[in-house]
């Protein structure tokens, strides 16, 4: 009963830059990337201002404070609605917040791919800081778990999370449009030579994405630190929509320049 | 987003309309029915004593089913999918309104049905009349045997739903086979499988408990997606079980499709199916418990740590690995016909080649039931070669991956996948080991594949557009000469035709002419009609050529062939420019413009021309 639902892109003005994109020889990532954020702009646009996306990134935020305290179970319980004991592991852990935030996104728009992207970028991230600070996802105790979250609340390293999270958001994003006509363009003597270079591009795509997004990584480290400051550690989801808006017009603007 | 409001047989709404963009009303009774409704095959009298909410079950199940086919999810045009997310909301009418009405029995239906389509759903009920049920809904006849019945098998007439029935004989289980026929064609799939088993296995009948329910009216559906399908299964499966006092019910699919994780980027949420999905199948359970009152009622996928191959081999160690020809895995049903009952391409034919072929039983699933054959035949632009390249593209990921944690970060998807009860440490390494043991066997099937086609990967001999075009890159060799004559042919193949749509090719120098145009806007220029060669005493030139540093110069000749009689000339010109072309240490790539199809065999046409150097493209 298994069924996977493909789409395409409409040969229209709007996409013709993509598809030349992806019709050159040597297909290039940086060229791929700029096309598809000018293509898709207007919705890419939208998501600024979408709760479910900001809900994603709130959580990393709540989460890296609520680490910091001594309080982490119950506090998460309180802010996100989820129950950890002292067993809980670090795929535990993720997988109660993501069941959460999947409930909690559901509230606040509906479902799309960008509020599918933005909740397993959330999950990438988190997982990764665990995987970080201890031996296995599944082998890691709840103390684990906090220090790896706690490690996200300093200044320098909730840089780096909230960077992680929108390149991961907007690499996903790319792709979600590029690979609806990509396995065109796939084969020897296309643009991409075979399926090998094909996973090698998503590779590229992602790191491109996540360089790119250097420029979120200082300015969310600065707003961190001074919105912890003035809300003594108690950042609010509203408060995070207007950064949030921030980042994905600048990754996105770095995105539409291309290469420098 | 659409907001579809969805009235149950004769329930009225009284709220404001224009809080909805749309408005059905499904019937299952009367003159202007649209849902028909039927259990039949399998009756007994226990049936009779169903309790009054497993019958409300099966209704909810049908309409719900029923406006899930009834609504688009939106077109290919919709390019973000903003359609795709419908939002329902029912008013229908139930016997148990003090079971349905309470917050936990709404949260739990709706908590399934969202999570297995990923649509949102409200639900409002009112009382159902005792003369709304229809007597035809549940007939009966007389089993013998009933009491010795133990599991309640969902049975699709799939691979998977078979190897689930003989995995339960191994097992010395007695299982009651339970059907949704939403077509005649389905329908007859169905009793051909349970009657191929009932012929083989003489130990067991196979009771068969089917059930009709499909639209009426001549009305067709706007989606086939059928994300709902499984949740209709489930009722008539905790139907079954209800009237045959049995706590077991197996939903099963291998644990690949019923994990089901995105194979590429444009691959998110539902629009991967959750049929079987393991938080499927925990959510079905806690609502069927419920409204069976029975915690000791299981519903288990059987074959979720099982990969598509072992599934297949589960058939064959039966005994009756033959059973595997009369199981239909394709996820289309029309427009197929009974010899060739799969398309060959959709993601479940796609598995199923894969997984027969690596598990040796070609024999018992032959190319030539498919209507496509994914490893020979060239695969055009389109979805269908999307399903392919992708499900290729998986693999190639999976192998790259090292470690459950590193699967778990790649696809964060899998922790959706965890059990919320059980040792998830456990569970997290049976998938980590599926996935790995999946990978293996595309991976597997491919190399072989390319040993299989390790001749014409040398000679170049092949199209880019198939199967092995997508993965032998890495066993090509990179001469330039050879990448850019592939490369070239591939772009004369999809340029020229449509060139030609409105005007004709009147000669061959027309031909030349349109290519040279392709050229430009596509790649770096050639040179046209250099260099002068030396042949015998008069001198000759290509049509076009291309040098290339450290490698040897391509040279491309052009045949415009317009009828049978020209075969054969076009035949000994090539021959002949092939002996001059290779004395110059050169290349060739012949472009062949056959719009009226005088080369019957292409692969045969193809063999006779094509060796070391020599390429050759036909364009239609």
């Amino acid at each position: 009963m298994g069924h996977i639902r493909l789409g395409r892109l409409p040969k229209t003005k709007n996409w013709i830059g993509l598809f030349r994109a992806l019709e050159r020889e040597n297909v290039q990532v940086h060229a791929i990337a700029k096309e598809a954020s000018i293509a898709a702009q207007e919705r890419l646009a939208t998501l600024e201002n979408d709760p479910a996306v900001n809900y994603c990134f709130w959580v990393l935020v709540e989460v890296a404070n609520a680490a910091r305290t001594d309080m982490f179970q119950s506090q998460l319980e309180k802010s996100l609605g989820i129950f950890l004991d002292e067993q809980s592991t670090g795929a535990k852990f993720v997988s109660e917040i993501a069941t959460a935030t999947s409930r909690a996104v559901r509230d606040r728009a509906l479902a799309s791919p960008f509020t599918h992207f933005a909740e397993m970028s959330m999950r990438e991230v988190l997982s990764r800081y665990i995987l970080e600070s201890s031996p296995s996802l599944f082998g890691s105790s709840l103390r684990d778990v906090q220090f790896a979250c706690k490690r996200i609340s300093t200044k320098k390293n909730f840089g780096e999370a909230a960077k992680a999270f929108y390149a991961s958001l907007m690499a996903k994003s790319i792709l979600y449009v590029t690979d609806k006509e990509a396995s065109n363009y796939i084969g020897v003597g296309k643009a991409i030579a075979g399926s090998a270079e094909a996973v090698q591009f998503q590779n590229d795509l992602k790191r491109y994405c996540f360089e790119s997004s250097k420029i979120i990584e200082d300015f969310a480290a600065g707003w961190f630190s001074k919105q912890n400051w003035k809300s003594k550690r108690k950042i609010t989801e509203q408060s995070t929509q207007r950064f949030t808006s921030y980042a994905l017009q600048k990754l996105q603007m770095e995105l539409k320049e291309g290469l420098k | 987003m659409t907001r579809i409001l969805v009235l149950g047989d004769e329930v009225k709404w009284s709220g404001t309309e224009n809080e909805f963009d749309r408005q059905l009303e499904i019937k299952t009774d009367g003159n202007d029915k649209n849902l028909f409704l039927q259990i039949d095959a399998f009756q007994t009298p226990l049936y009779s004593d169903l309790p009054p909410r497993v019958i409300d079950l099966i209704y909810i199940a049908a309409y719900v089913y029923s406006a899930d086919t009834k609504i688009s999810r939106g077109g290919q045009k919709d390019v973000f999918e903003t359609n795709w997310t419908r939002t329902f909301h029912f008013k229908i009418p139930v016997f148990d309104i003090e079971f349905w009405g309470t917050i936990e029995s709404n949260r739990m239906l709706c908590d399934a049905l969202e999570f297995v389509s990923g649509d949102v759903y409200t639900f409002e009920f009112v009382r159902r009349a005792a003369r709304e049920v229809q007597p035809s809904l549940f007939s009966y006849s007389d089993p013998n045997d009933s009491n010795s019945i133990d599991v309640a098998i969902c049975f699709s007439g799939g691979a998977d739903s078979l190897a689930a029935t003989l995995l339960a004989l191994r097992e010395e289980r007695r299982p009651v086979l339970v059907s949704h026929r939403s077509a005649p064609v389905v329908n007859k799939r169905q009793k051909n499988l349970v009657g191929e088993l009932r012929k083989r296995v003489s130990d067991w009948h196979f009771p068969h408990s089917s059930m009709w329910i499909h639209r009426k009216g001549g009305e067709r559906g706007e989606e086939n997606t059928q994300r709902t399908r499984s949740f209709l299964y489930a009722a008539l499966a905790a139907a079954t079980a209800s009237g045959l006092g049995l706590d077991e019910i197996w939903l099963c699919d291998n644990g690949v499709v019923s994990i089901n994780l995105p194979q590429s980027g444009q691959n998110w949420g539902t629009l991967l199916s959750r049929s079987t999905h393991p938080r499927t199948i925990e959510l079905y359970q806690t609502l069927l418990r419920r409204v069976l009152d029975s915690q000791s009622l299981k519903l288990l996928n059987r074959l979720v740590f099982t990969t598509k191959p072992e599934v297949m081999m589960l058939i064959a160690d039966s005994g009756h690995p033959e059973l595997i020809q009369e199981a239909v895995s394709c996820a289309h049903v029309e427009g197929l016909t009974k010899l060739q009952p799969h398309c060959g391409v959709c993601s479940q034919c796609i598995d199923r080649r894969f997984a027969t072929t690596g598990s040796g039983l070609t024999n018992y699933d032959l190319p030539n039931r498919y209507a496509k054959d994914i490893f020979s035949d060239e695969l055009g632009k389109g979805i269908d070669r999307t399903h392919v390249e992708n499900y290729v593209r998986f693999a190639k990921r999976l192998e790259e991956v090292n470690s459950t944690d590193s699967l778990f970060v790649e696809f964060p998807e899998l922790f959706d996948a965890l059990p919320s009860t059980l040792n998830q440490s456990q569970a997290a390494e049976k998938i980590s080991d599926l996935f790995e043991r999946h990978q293996i066997n595309v991976n597997g099937v491919l190399e072989k594949l390319i040993v299989k086609e390790s001749t014409k990967i040398r000679r170049g001999a092949f199209s880019p557009d198939t199967l092995v075009g997508m993965v032998a890159s890495g066993v090509m060799n990179d001469d330039p000469c050879a990448k850019f004559a592939i490369r070239l042919g591939t772009l004369i193949g999809n340029g020229l035709p449509p060139a030609f749509q409105t005007v004709k090719a009147t000669n061959e120098r027309h031909v030349q002419d349109i290519c040279q145009g392709l050229f430009v806007t596509a790649l770096d220029s050639l040179s046209r009609e250099t260099p002068q060669l030396p042949f015998g005493s008069v001198s000759t030139k290509p049509d076009f050529s291309k040098p290339f540093n450290g490698s040897k110069p391509l040279f491309i000749e052009f045949k415009f062939l317009r009828n049978r009689t020209g075969l054969n000339k076009m035949v000994t010109e090539i021959t002949s420019r092939i002996t001059i072309y290779r004395d110059q240490g050169a290349a060739v790539l012949f472009v062949v413009y056959d719009p009226s199809r005088v080369i019957v065999d292409d692969a045969d046409f193809m063999a006779s021309i094509v060796r070391n150097d020599v390429y050759l493209k036909i364009a239609r």
